[in-house]
């Protein structure tokens, strides 16, 4: 099973991020390519998140470039527009929006940002529904559902803006055990559709069976990056070792 | 299925006394009665005591004549009755209470997002205002505002004008330019719901051509256009077609048309005594239409400043200018009238020098045009159509009548020992207001504040993530959220506005309780006048209420 990986869709050149004191980044180097699908590791508090949400300006990095796909994230209000419209974003709480119905979730940003009509933002909708198996839903609101439920609509109403790169930080953190194959099923799919995905997320077998790389986090910069086969057998760091060691513990 | 499923017996009959249907009832009706004996009980006593002193417990002495005056309100005098001027107090307490709501939503908004703001200075100054003013008694800020600023104000003939506007204030409050509605405003606010109306449909059919197209259109300017546009035709449309105003002049001045009166101005240019000081004849003879008569005043102008750059003598100019500028039309009529308003106020737009002569009554500023003292009379039509047949010689006048705009500018000023004209607003009222904002607002500006913050920060996070604006993510995902947590401390603050407003007995300003009790010490009858004050408040804020609940579960029933 080798894929073929397209053009750089991500670069990240020694980015940097202080919450007023604290450095969370320390130069991070990386770059991800069309189709990829990258799995983020790393201990509690190394920077996964905070590295993840650079990427769509959630947090603003200090120093360094960030370039998606061909456009730099700088304080042009324009370009950061222009990145979330092509960047999709799952979060551990869900986040949905309680006061509108699934579809009304879903169709919000294809209507307000992409402008397009609600027919056609309708039509669109109920298609990620039925990608992410849920077309019954539609009409509830999001308290009525439950989590893995409300996650797959937080996965559909990302992919309803059309995005060429989804980021998940920790997707199934917050699900019952029952729950986490439905999202990762849905996540599993989405990469062998070909979708560029950046996921912090703590499910080994999803590491093993879908990523096309393992990057390892630490300390606010990357250690490792890795197949997962190569990193989950014979971690070359140090720090993988015992990363690796702790969680397989458990 | 119904043959794997355990056997159920049928249910067995509840004793009532272990039914916790019925034993709800019960205690409700046992609560009800000990409610209503209450009452009944109080009722008697009253009823029993009153009896016992002689006292009235009917509503009758409100057909009494009251005999005492209010300072403001709607039309009353102290010939009116109680009931009269207790319903003037009450007018006068929704009046306060109702802008009194209105300006402090939208103070509490803006101290609330203000204190949330990045700006470090602006959150400060917000946080300071609230910390001080929700920390002292309502009582001691209205007393503040009412004795410490508005009572300090400079007496009338000192009356402060900001900016040279024509705003006055002083101690008898404040006087601004107000409208005046004429005949023809009706007709105009027909024209103003005709525009809502056309453009409510507009935005539909825009809306749905946006859905079905995909294409935006730009609605919010359409919609503003068209509507000053159906709204201006009106504007013009009434003034020309219903106006029952005229203007009486001599037969001898040969006009017909309101814009003729600019002739009658020139005639009134002492053309003669501008040659004798040396003025060219072709100067002179431009002296035939207004915007010239402009233009030549403007010549002199520079003139005068060029011979006084050079170190010449503009003496003789200046004289000339003396008398271009004292030319000037008189118009006579009543105080205050809307055609005195709107005639001078025509004419100067003309470009015309207007001086009027008001009088009392429109007999009275007849008799001064009579003797010849102004060159028009303005009035209604047929005002001055029977004014004029009580004339020695009523050919010698004609009455030609002056469009009107739907409604006039009516501007204050000076005249004697008061501000004349406009709307003006009491010393009482504005501190009472004044206060009532400035207290409640604090606690406004605080539940918005929390309101904002209840919405989790991943809401926020994940409006911006899917690309929607600031602008976006304030009014679609945190507003509406924010709002249920909002509207209900927010209808306790409106009713506690409401309420506080009873402090104006502490400033003369009055409300139903200050007029209350008024009338409570001349009619002797407190029992009742405290009833009245009782359901006066208390329906005012069953409406708030009412409609505040129908508001919130508008905007909270969707969740569930
Ligand atoms: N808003 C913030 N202000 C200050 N420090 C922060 C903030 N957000 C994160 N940090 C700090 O930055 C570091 C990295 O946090 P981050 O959330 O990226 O870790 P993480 O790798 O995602 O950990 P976890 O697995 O627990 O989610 C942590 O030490 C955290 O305390
Ligand atoms: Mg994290």
């Amino acid at each position: 099973m080798v894929k073929e990986l397209g053009a750089p869709v991500i670069v990240c050149e020694d980015v940097h991020k202080w919450y007023g004191d604290f450095h969370a980044l320390r130069g991070v180097n990386t770059t991800v390519r069309e189709g990829e699908v990258v799995v983020i590791l790393g201990p509690s508090g190394s920077g996964k998140s905070t590295w993840i949400r650079t990427l769509n300006r959630l947090e603003e990095h200090q120093r360094g470039r960030i370039i998606v796909h061909g456009t730099e994230l700088n304080n042009d209000v324009r370009n950061i527009q222009e990145i979330r419209r092509e960047v999709g974003m799952v979060f551990q709480q869900f986040n949905l929006f309680p006061h509108l119905t699934v579809l009304e979730n879903i169709t919000l940003a294809p209507i307000q940002v992409r402008k397009w009509s609600r027919d056609r933002a309708e039509e669109e909708g109920m298609k990620q529904l039925t990608r992410v198996k849920i077309p019954e839903q539609a009409s509830k609101y999001p308290g009525q559902l439950s989590g893995g439920q409300q996650q797959r609509v937080a996965i559909a109403r990302a992919l309803a803006m059309q995005p060429k790169i989804m980021l998940f930080d920790e997707p199934t953190s917050a699900l019952d055990p029952e729950m986490i194959k439905e999202v990762l099923d849905v996540m599993q799919d989405l990469a062998n559709d070909g979708m560029t995905i950046l996921a912090v997320t703590h499910e080994m077998g999803f590491a093993r069976n879908v990523a096309d790389r393992v990057i390892f986090f630490d300390e606010g910069n990357i250690v490792e990056e890795n197949k997962p086969n190569t990193f989950f057998s014979n971690p070359r760091e140090e720090r993988s070792k015992l990363f690796l060691q702790q969680i397989l513990h458990h | 299925m119904a043959t794997t499923s355990p056997k159920i017996n049928p249910p067995a009959k509840i004793p009532f006394w272990r039914d916790i249907r019925i034993l709800a009832i019960i205690a409700q009706s046992i609560f009800m009665a000990a409610v209503l004996a209450g009452f009944a009980w109080l009722i008697s006593n009253f009823l029993a005591n009153a009896e016992r002193q002689g006292l009235s417990i009917g509503f009758d002495f409100l057909r009494i004549t009251a005999g005492f005056d209010i300072a403001e309100g709607i039309d009353y005098s102290a010939t009116d009755t109680f009931g009269r001027a207790l319903w003037v107090g009450t007018i006068n307490t929704i009046r306060v209470s109702l802008l009194g709501i209105i300006l402090t939503t939208i103070t509490g908004i803006l101290v609330g997002i203000a204190r949330l703001s990045n700006n470090w200075l602006l959150g400060l100054i917000a946080g300071g205002y609230i910390e001080i003013i929700r920390n002292v008694p309502l009582l001691v800020v209205l007393y503040f505002i009412y004795f410490g600023i508005v009572l300090q104000l400079p007496s009338v003939d000192d009356s402060v004008q900001p900016f040279g506007l024509p705003i006055f204030l002083n101690q008898r409050g404040i006087s601004f330019p107000g409208l005046t509605a004429t005949i023809g405003f009706p007709i105009w606010l027909a024209f103003i719901v005709l525009a809502t109306i056309f453009v409510m449909i507009l935005w539909t059919i825009q809306s749905r051509q946006e859905e079905q197209t995909g294409k935006s259109i730009n609605k919010g300017s359409t919609a503003i256009v068209s509507f000053l546009i159906i709204v201006a035709i009106g504007w013009f449309v009434t003034g020309s077609f219903v106006s029952d105003q005229g203007m009486m002049v001599a037969t001898s001045r040969n006009i017909t048309e309101f814009k003729d009166y600019q002739s009658i101005f020139l005639v009134k240019i002492d053309t003669d005594a501008l040659a004798e000081l040396g003025m060219s004849k072709a100067l002179l003879n431009q002296l035939d239409s207004i915007s010239e008569y402009k233009g030549v005043k403007e010549q002199l102008y520079a003139e005068i400043n060029a011979l006084e750059t050079d170190g010449g003598d503009p003496t003789v100019l200046q004289e000339q200018l003396k008398i271009l500028d004292s030319a000037s039309l008189t118009v006579c009529g009543e105080k205050d009238s809307i055609g005195v308003i709107n005639a001078s106020s025509r004419l100067r737009r003309l470009g015309i020098n207007v001086k009027v002569k008001d009088e009392k009554s429109m007999t009275k500023a007849s008799a001064n045009y009579a003797k010849g003292n102004c060159d028009l009379l303005a009035g209604t039509q047929s005002q001055l159509a029977a004014e004029r047949s009580v004339f020695d010689a009523p050919d010698a006048h004609t009455v030609v009548p002056v469009s009107v705009t739907p409604m006039v500018v009516n501007t204050p000023a000076p005249a004697g020992f008061n501000i004349q004209g406009g709307g003006r607003i009491s010393p009482e009222f504005a501190a009472l207001l004044f206060g009532l904002v400035l207290y409640t607002s604090t606690f406004a500006a605080e539940i918005v504040r929390a309101g904002i913050l209840s919405v989790s920060k991943g809401q926020s996070e994940a409006a911006r993530a899917l690309g929607l604006n600031e602008g976006q993510r304030l009014r679609l995902i945190v507003l509406p959220q924010a709002m249920r947590v909002i509207i209900p401390p927010m209808t306790s603050q409106y009713l506690n506005l409401t309420k506080n407003s009873s402090l104006a007995v502490a400033i003369a300003y009055p409300d139903l309780v200050s007029v209350g009790n008024t009338v409570l010490n001349n009619s002797g009858q407190a029992v009742q006048v405290i009833i009245i004050f009782m359901t006066t408040y208390l329906s005012i804020s069953l409406l708030i209420s009412a409609f505040l609940n129908w508001y919130n579960k508008k905007v909270a029933l969707v969740e569930r």
